[in-house]
């Protein structure tokens, strides 16, 4: 497990799209526990793992499996 | 003379019947897109008095008779309305009347065209790959396209509903193998979506319309509501699909990471004759994503309005074919929405609402070219390499930067299924020297026509020969022109599939090689020439009857490849080179038979 710090972002992408940005540029689709609750280009620090099993719809990069985002970031 | 006169006419009379019971069984996919209990009707006076006379007249038969248009009284158009079950004594009737000049169902009035759908308007993708004019030739009956995706709204089943717009539309199969249960609905909405560009139910008065919209949708759930998936799952799918009937596989997901198990799925699918086709990715860079990268499938790129590759879309030498995926920041077909893909799926928030949805994507590209896929099997091309070929092919590349990522170009649909109607891709029924399908009956007929007429030129030209009459007005000689034109072609398939030897006599000489070796491009040159007629008329020199026999299978061979020669010629813009050698090889062909069979009938005309 891996923490990823960065921000989420709501892409328009197949009708809609979570996507994470980490602060080195990397581009994740979410999957993993629910993301709704943080909104938008809030930076958060997601504990989880590139999930290399998985694809998804988003196609804009691996998928990160979170297992834990922490809001509060300093 | 009279004698000849016979034999022509029964001959015409007779295959012509044949020729009429073929062609009704062509015609009857078309019979799908008439108006109920509508007859066009051209009236041959189209005055007044003369609509009012035939009006007063049908009235006891039932039939109500109106005009079409306000133009009706000079065009003499008019429609003849009746119950559908009348509708066939209606024709015969009308066909009889002396007023009227023609009458058939109205469905030749109706080409498909533009669907009745009301937002059919907003959906300009259809309308750049030409699904109006493709849909005049097919819509993707009997085949079934597997969509592996979020799952498809396909049913009413707990709080999910069956979206409005897939109410004609037909589902088999389905399952989900997140949940491992047989009721693949969809929480996402992506995949109600994609299933929509596929088969959405068309002129059906609803929301929008699908490409092949008579194909099935096997719906297969293997992405969550969050829109991922395992490849253990997706690979399973697609074997999933494989062996339960899918023609066509469209994958709307990818990933970066490759997956020995998924490439040995999708192997496995097209081994058993699947087209399977794939998002290229939505990166905007040269990344391969996966499956689309695999050999076995179909990776496609997304082009905007104005056909410029979509700034999100994946390019690089892996991408086959560009389709309308959209760009959400334009409106460049300035309808007053931005220019997405338009579809009816279910609400993202709530699976229980719909609503109509645009959508941007590569994901939005694939089921494009998967519909288009679908259309293409429904019209008989089997194998998935040729389907690949045609859709290649025939894309629109004019003005294109073909390197950038838009692979062979951009999705042309008309022009796939019309090269797909020119070229017989697998079934090798006949006439495929040219690689074009078998001929029909009404063609066949034509070559015996034209091999008739090269008897009245015989005879006209030889006239003074004493014989000439007693030649060609032979039984060896007609049974010698049907046997090199078109063999027994009215011999139906159960019968030549139960006696092997009716395949060989059901075709003119010119075709044995097809059942007797396989499609084969050296046997097509010798079959398709002057050897065997020639061969035939040096070894029958001896004998009165065989003589006559031979003079007309040289006679039959020389109008079947003249006029292969003309229905090839359409073929020689799609083909290329080689079919142009074929067709200057089929021109002096002909002309060497024709002129063969004159000398050998000249020579031998004035002998008893």
């Amino acid at each position: 497990m891996k923490k990823y710090k960065g921000k989420i972002i709501d892409s328009d992408l197949e009708g809609g799209c979570r996507l994470f940005k980490t602060e080195d540029g990397r581009v994740f689709q979410l999957d993993g526990i629910d993301s709704s609750s943080c909104p938008a280009e809030e930076t958060v620090v997601i504990e989880g793992f590139e999930n290399k099993n998985m694809m998804g719809i988003a196609m804009v990069g691996p998928v990160l499996t979170a297992k834990k985002i922490n809001r509060r970031i300093k | 003379m009279k004698f000849f006169a016979y034999n022509l006419v029964s001959f015409v009379v007779f295959f012509c019947s044949f020729a009429l019971v073929y062609s009704a069984e062509e015609l009857a996919p078309l019979s799908a897109l008439r108006v109920d209990g509508e007859i066009a009707v051209e009236l041959k006076d189209p005055s007044l008095s003369s609509f009012n006379s035939l009006s007063c007249s049908l009235k006891k038969d039932g039939v109500i008779l109106r005009k079409n248009s306000a133009f009706s009284e000079s065009s003499g158009i008019m429609l003849a309305e009746v119950e559908d079950d009348g509708i066939a004594d209606a024709l015969v009737k009308l066909k009889n009347n002396p007023a009227v000049k023609y009458a058939e169902p109205n469905y030749i009035y109706r080409a498909f065209g533009k669907p009745n759908d009301p937002m059919f308007n907003r959906q300009w993708n259809l309308k750049k790959i030409k699904m109006e004019a493709a849909w005049n030739l097919a819509t993707g009956k009997n085949v079934t396209v597997a969509v592996i995706d979020t799952g498809v709204a396909y049913e009413n089943y707990g709080k999910f509903k069956k979206i409005e717009d897939f109410d004609k539309t037909s589902f088999v199969s389905p399952y989900n193998f997140v949940n491992d249960t047989s009721h693949a609905n969809d929480d996402n909405g992506h995949g109600s979506h994609v299933a929509g560009t596929i088969a959405q139910s068309t002129n059906n008065g609803k929301g929008v319309a699908g490409i092949a919209f008579s194909a099935s949708i096997m719906p297969l759930k293997v992405l969550n509501s969050m829109g991922t998936g395992s490849i253990s799952d997706i690979a399973e799918a697609v074997k999933y699909a494989a062996d339960n009937g899918a023609d066509v596989i469209n994958l709307s997901l990818g990933g970066r990471t490759g997956s020995r198990i998924l490439e040995g799925a999708c192997k496995y699918a097209k081994k058993k004759g699947c087209v399977i086709v794939c998002a290229a990715g939505n990166d905007g860079g040269n990344f391969p994503n996966y499956p689309a990268g695999y050999k076995y499938c179909i990776s496609v790129s997304a082009v905007r309005y104005d056909n410029l590759l979509a700034p999100y879309s994946s390019r690089g030498s892996s991408i086959d074919i560009a389709a309308p995926g959209g760009d959400m920041t334009v409106d460049q077909d300035k309808d007053g929405y931005p220019d997405g893909i338009l579809q009816n799926t279910i609400k993202k928030a709530n699976p229980s609402e719909e609503e109509y949805a645009l959508y941007q994507g590569t994901s939005m590209a694939s089921p494009h070219v998967a519909g288009a896929a679908a259309l293409l099997k429904s019209v008989g091309v089997k194998k998935p390499d040729k389907v690949v070929e045609i859709l290649k092919k025939t894309a629109y590349s004019k003005g294109l930067n073909l390197d950038e990522g838009y692979g062979a170009g951009i999705l042309d649909v008309e022009k796939a299924l019309k090269t797909a109607k020119i070229l017989d891709m697998d079934q090798c029924q006949g006439f495929s020297f040219l690689n074009v399908k078998r001929k029909s009956a009404v063609q066949e007929c034509l070559i015996l026509l034209v091999a008739f007429l090269g008897v009245a030129f015989f005879r006209k030209r030889l006239e003074k020969q004493p014989y000439i009459n007693a030649f060609t007005a032979s039984v060896p000689f007609a049974l010698g022109i049907i046997f090199g034109a078109c063999g027994l072609f009215f011999l139906p398939e159960s019968l030549i599939s139960r006696i092997p030897l009716l395949s060989l006599v059901s075709r003119g000489l010119y075709e044995w090689y097809i059942p007797l070796f396989g499609d084969n491009l050296f046997l097509g040159f010798i079959f398709n020439c002057a050897i065997l007629p020639f061969s035939l008329l040096f070894l029958s020199m001896p004998f009165a009857a065989l003589r006559k026999f031979s003079a007309g299978v040289s006679l039959g061979t020389a109008s079947a490849l003249a006029l292969s020669f003309y229905w090839g010629l359409s073929a020689v813009s799609i083909l290329g080179g080689l079919a142009l050698i074929k067709l200057i090889w089929l021109a002096i062909n002909a002309l060497i038979c024709f002129v063969i069979s004159f000398l050998y009938i000249r020579f031998f005309s004035d002998k008893k």
